[in-house]
């Protein structure tokens, strides 16, 4: 049983671009080589054989998030499927402007996960909770993540330390802020105050690398 | 601290961890002032930091839970192969069954012939309908559950409230028949129709709002989004997702909403209402 420590700091990631995978051309999400289209907007467009392909790109992902949120296999593979009902459903609002697919299909299985555990009210036994990333042996599948997760690295370098912490036990291993406040042993009001304001500037930070770079002279 | 303030903070929390029905109603009733501000983008970034902080590659998914997501997404781009009264899960942001919803439950199988009936005739019966319950997908199971959901709520609830559906003025909800269920005390609820158009969820989805006694008429409670499939020809059940605690519901209505659903509906679209 592991215990409940802080994890260590961020540097591993730290100037380093996470895999994006195999990409046909640039940055952005993955074209059909005929299409031009992203496998979500093909997926949104009725094409079946999409589907596949979602599953194996991003399949390892949700359930890699899946079961951080859950206790055990079986409440994951629930959560999972209820996840991409939601992504074959939600695909049409997919915007490749905004995100990147890896991105997109995150957003939903965090939302989703918070959800399920909204709705069972009762918070992650903090005995059980994996609060080391997997590791390198245990991984087998890429996944294409590098547009938001090269960026989100550079802003999480711009946060105070306090505030780098608090954002990674809120949203990695998913803690509470109660139970951020037992195991970082800060006020609680400090840690709201810490992931609020960490998660704003995080939002502000991304959204500025989103913005269009000026064209000057 | 501003209304601005108090929304970020607010948005910032959902975007982490599940807020309380007191956090909920908050930030709907400041949603419904500034509804631009609900952008998704502290899920996205969230989302991104999430990924930032994850492994380089994932453990795969067990291949029988891959299998079963390929055939149904499949089956659901394709039109889902539908039984004589076809049942449907909520659309995405209402997914989720309800936690007393069964997980795994028996499947509904079609009626029992009626009348004078050989002996062979139902053994035959029996045998394909075993078989057909074998070859049932995960998928079809899936929405099968959400009527057997609908009949456990109706065989348990103490206080349920059923209303039939009345078509509003859009032309989606003419011609439509059902009803809607709804128990406070269990916080579970369904819909029932037949006849609602089917529409595209690349446009347009259906959203329900539930009218709650303890809430003014001019807030009603997000109920759910879902979609209506062209194949949806017989009867459709359709769970209802509140957002939040429902204290005392009497009545409901369905507009037609942009991808997503709204906040706050202007309800120009309204296709039903039941107990207005």
């Amino acid at each position: 049983m592991k215990t409940l420590t802080a994890p260590g700091p961020i540097e591993k990631q730290s100037g380093s671009c996470v895999p994006c995978g195999p990409r046909p051309a640039g940055p952005g999400p993955a074209k059909h080589p005929l299409t031009e289209t992203s496998t979500l907007q093909r997926i949104a467009a009725g094409d079946a054989a999409a589907v596949q392909e979602c599953l194996d790109r991003f399949g390892g992902l949700v359930w890699s998030v899946a079961r951080r949120f859950t206790y055990d296999a079986a409440e994951a593979e629930d959560a999972v499927q209820e996840v991409f009902v939601d992504v074959w459903k939600s695909a049409g609002r997919f915007d490749p402007e905004r995100s990147s697919e890896a991105a997109f299909i995150a957003m939903i299985a965090r939302r989703r996960l918070i959800d399920r555990r909204r709705k069972k009210e009762r918070a992650p036994d903090s005995q059980s909770l994996e609060l080391e990333p997997p590791s390198e042996q245990d991984t087998l599948e890429r996944v294409e993540v590098c547009d938001e997760a090269e960026r989100a690295v550079k802003a999480m370098a711009d946060l105070r330390p306090e505030q780098r912490k608090v954002i990674e036990l809120s949203i990695y291993h998913g803690l509470t802020h109660e139970q951020i406040s037992k195991t970082a042993n800060m006020p609680l009001g400090t840690v709201k105050t810490h992931a609020r304001r960490g998660l704003i500037r995080l939002r502000e930070l991304l959204n500025e690398a989103d913005a269009p770079e000026e064209v000057t002279g | 601290m501003s209304s601005l303030e108090r929304t970020y903070d607010l948005l910032a929390d959902r975007a982490v961890q599940p807020l309380d029905d007191t956090e909920l109603r908050e930030l709907d009733a400041l949603l419904r002032q500034q509804p631009e501000l609900d952008d998704d983008s502290f899920d996205l970034a969230a989302a991104a930091f999430d990924l930032a902080l994850g492994p380089t590659e994932y453990e795969p998914m067990p291949a029988s839970l891959r299998d079963r997501l390929r055939v149904q997404g499949e089956e659901l781009l394709a039109g889902p192969v539908r039984e004589t009264s076809p049942v449907m899960s909520p659309a995405p942001a209402s997914a989720a069954p309800s936690p007393s919803a069964p997980q795994r439950g028996p499947t509904a199988l079609p009626a029992e012939p009626r009348g004078s009936v050989l002996p062979w005739f139902l053994a035959i019966a029996a045998s394909l309908l075993a078989l057909m319950g074998w070859m049932r997908s995960d998928t079809e199971v899936t929405t099968i559950e959400v009527a057997d959901a609908r009949d456990l709520l109706v065989g348990d609830a103490t206080d349920l409230l059923r209303q039939d559906w009345k078509a509003a003025g859009d032309p989606l909800g003419t011609g439509v028949s059902g009803n809607v269920i709804w128990s406070d005390a269990k916080q579970e609820g369904y819909m029932t129709f037949k006849g609602l158009a089917a529409n595209d969820p690349t446009v347009e989805q259906y959203q329900l709002w539930i009218f709650d006694k303890n809430q003014s008429t001019d807030t009603p409670v997000d109920g759910g989004v879902f979609d209506i499939q062209a194949s949806d020809t017989g009867e459709t059940v359709v769970a209802i997702d509140p957002k939040i605690q429902i204290g005392e519901g009497f009545a409901f209505a369905i507009t037609v909403e942009k991808p997503g659903g709204v906040v706050v509906s202007s309800r120009e679209r309204l296709a039903l209402v039941a107990g207005l």
